[in-house]
């Protein structure tokens, strides 16, 4: 379990180097006045174990740079091995006035995956509208004089990884559809390239009308044999159809043919066993088995739990989909 | 190196912090503007100490600007109905009595009119960064001039005053309340007690150009002649050049303290967020009405603050300061609170302006650096 007494935990990203465990996990200081506040004030700390159990908390490891893009807070994002060198894709949230509504997905690299260098001065890729909801679709709740086009408030969660028939590389980037309702529309954004340094957006793949209005902290992993994507979606961003079919879960998986879907958003089941856990990274263990290690957001509830819990045994059921073990 | 950039049409202002960073020996500064809630000016330079250069995160002990962040608290306060101004100080802080001090309502202590700029007593570091020991000193302090029958800059007890007050009401210290109603909302990196967290973060003073020498005090002066030498320093509490290195404001002691007259540390994009956010609602909070902000502003203290004090003289509004011909600001419907060494902290409201400046190069002698760049902005905006 990590616990700090000074700050609240939350969204957290696992990079497994053979030896340690290295888990990202957002942070902020209990002082700022609220749990609400977190956002605008969102660092990466960093802290590493070798049974997800028992972790050495090593401080902040990625926070705002000094201008541009993510010059206000940090957010979700990942990480994987590229040549000899680690790289973190992540979400950034800038001083421009747009507040948490402009989203945006930066990148830095590492050799000991605590001090990051961040990749050139701008965002990696912006919203399409061919196929994303812009903030030109649906603008902020405020006027503003800001460019618009190009700008979500629902553009995070980087999931870089590397094809696996070693066709280059993959984004994947939780966004919405531009030809859904509000929270029908949660899609994977797939961006790719020969590199992680030229990538291109294209559309997405899954399609919008699951009920889901976010598909957070997108995991595409494979589980004896067989894909399966996990995703996490509060009931606060769900269609009633869907709550109603499904309930009040914030941890989903889908069967999945292969590690780019395709994905029946639609035949999402959620993870019973922790109604409230959320965006949770699935990491198999040295005994080969594998887990969830994550919070449990449970602040619309009035409860605290921003701390990141012990491993959760979990396994596919029959049917390709995640279950407590 | 000025780093940064600017809008369109602010082009000038820049210009102008070029020769205002090359103006502060080679130590650093910060710029930022926002307009209606978006920044137009975005600027820093030069080194927060030696080898570590100056980020737009670097931030400053910011003096007296303090006062003008925990006059947007008291103004939250009176928008939320805690918090009336016209009624007596006793009201909240049943132990402030003694000399006249009981009839002081919160406007006139807020204005500079309670009476007790001073304490008599020499003071120590460990005193001043005791709040028990301050308030419970200020309680019992006999007024040194009558309260509210004129004004004299209450330059460091005005926090103690101002923030007590809203201890008593919020049950949070000044630096707590702050954190939770302020700059957490807006992600501003702003401190009253500097959380050792972001130690780093924070740029050493310099003080270059020496500081004035102080006039001799004349053998028929008044106690309240005598005391105002020590305004600033409290005896032995502060040194008189402020800041040399490892003691004053660049004491870790004294920045962790919550010392709400003159120990805020806030960074130039903080400074000018916050203050935006009271006249813009395009910030991620809205601070104040415009009913407060209107009561507030109303000019409460102004003139010769004493027989024999040469203009030019400052104005007070409840708490804030208003543009004056030395410290200019961008209109009459401007207020905030400028700092020692240069620092200056703004809001205006008809042209839905927040600025910040900062610099860790101290000016103890009169200090063009924040006038021109007010000036810049003037002619940009008119």
């Amino acid at each position: 379990m990590l616990k700090l007494e000074t700050h609240y935990l939350w969204d957290s990203w696992i990079a497994d180097d053979g030896e340690n465990y290295h888990l990202f996990v957002l942070q902020a200081p209990r002082s700022i006045g609220g749990p609400e506040h977190r956002h605008l004030n969102a660092t990466v700390g960093h802290a590493v174990s070798s049974d997800l159990v028992n972790w050495d908390y090593l401080g902040t490891c990625l926070g705002p740079s000094d201008a541009g893009f993510d010059d206000l807070a940090i957010w979700t994002g990942s990480v994987v091995r590229e040549q000899d060198r680690w790289r973190m894709f992540y979400t950034a949230v800038n001083t421009g006035g747009l507040h948490v509504f402009d989203q945006r997905v930066g990148s830095a690299v590492s050799t000991d995956l605590h001090h990051w260098e961040r990749v050139g001065d701008g965002p990696v890729a912006e919203p399409d509208p061919r196929w994303y909801k812009t903030l030109a679709l649906v603008p902020p709740p405020f006027e503003t004089d800001a460019r618009l086009e190009g700008r979500s408030e629902t553009w995070r969660d980087p999931l870089a990884m590397k094809d696996p028939d070693g066709n280059g590389w993959h984004l994947l980037v939780t966004a919405r559809s531009a030809f859904a309702g509000r929270n029908d529309d949660g899609v994977v954004a797939h961006a790719t390239g020969p590199d992680l340094d030229h990538l291109t957006l294209g559309a997405p793949l899954c399609e919008p009308g699951a009920g889901f209005g976010q598909l957070e902290v997108l995991q595409s992993k494979q589980i004896d044999g067989r894909w399966v994507l996990v995703f996490t979606c509060h009931p606060q961003e769900m269609t009633d159809e869907r709550i109603a079919r499904t309930g009040h879960y914030c941890t989903w998986s889908v069967p999945s043919p292969g590690p780019l879907g395709p994905w029946d958003i639609d035949k999402a089941r959620p993870f019973t066993a922790e109604p409230d856990l959320f965006a949770a990274p699935l990491i198999q263990q040295r005994d080969g088995t594998w887990a969830l290690v994550g919070f449990r957001n449970t602040e619309p509830k009035g409860i605290d739990s921003f701390f990141i819990d012990d491993p959760i045994p979990v396994t596919l059921d029959d049917e390709g989909y995640l279950i407590a073990r | 190196m000025t780093n940064g950039q600017t809008a369109a049409g602010f082009e000038h202002i820049a210009d102008v912090f070029d020769e205002v960073l090359a103006d502060t020996h080679g130590h650093g500064a910060a710029l930022h503007i926002r307009l209606d809630g978006t920044p137009v000016v975005d600027l820093w330079g030069g080194n927060a100490r030696p080898d570590v250069p100056w980020t737009p995160h670097t931030s400053s002990v910011i003096f007296s600007c303090t006062k003008g962040l925990v006059s947007i608290l008291i103004g939250e306060l009176v928008d939320e109905g805690l918090l009336d101004l016209d009624a007596p100080v006793t009201r909240y802080w049943p132990e402030f009595v003694g000399g006249g001090k009981e009839t002081v309502s919160v406007r006139a202590m807020l204005a500079h009119r309670a009476g007790v700029p001073f304490i008599r007593q020499p003071l120590e570091k460990a005193d001043i960064i005791d709040w028990d020991r301050m308030v419970d000193l200020l309680a019992a302090e006999a007024p040194q001039f009558e309260p509210d029958s004129t004004y004299s800059y209450h330059g460091l007890t005005f926090g103690w005053l101002a923030g007590e007050l809203v201890r008593r009401i919020t049950g949070k210290s000044v630096g707590t309340f702050f954190s939770e109603r302020i700059t957490g909302p807006l992600g501003a990196d702003a401190w009253i007690g500097l959380d050792p967290a972001h130690a780093d973060q924070v740029a050493t003073l310099y003080v270059e150009d020496g500081y004035p020498e102080p006039q001799p005090v004349r053998t028929d002066a008044s106690e309240f002649e005598r005391l105002a030498g020590e305004a600033m320093t409290f005896g032995n509490a502060i040194p008189r050049r402020f800041a040399d290195p490892g003691i004053g404001w660049n004491d870790p002691d004294m920045r962790q303290a919550e010392i709400p007259g003159a120990g805020g540390i806030a960074s130039a994009r903080a400074l000018a967020t916050i203050w935006s956010a009271t006249v813009s609602d395009r910030e991620a909070i809205s601070l104040l009405s415009p009913e407060v902000i209107h009561d507030m502003r109303r000019v409460q203290s102004i003139g010769a603050p004493g027989p024999g004090v040469p203009p030019p003289w400052p104005r007070w509004a409840t708490g804030f300061m208003l543009s004056t011909a030395v410290r200019p600001f961008l209109s009459p419907s401007s207020f905030g609170h400028d700092g020692l060494g240069g620092q200056v902290g703004f809001a205006d409201e008809d042209a839905r302006i927040g600025f910040g400046f900062v610099t860790n190069d101290l000016r103890l002698t009169p200090d063009p650096r924040g006038v021109n760049l007010v000036n810049a902005l003037k002619r940009v905006i008119e």
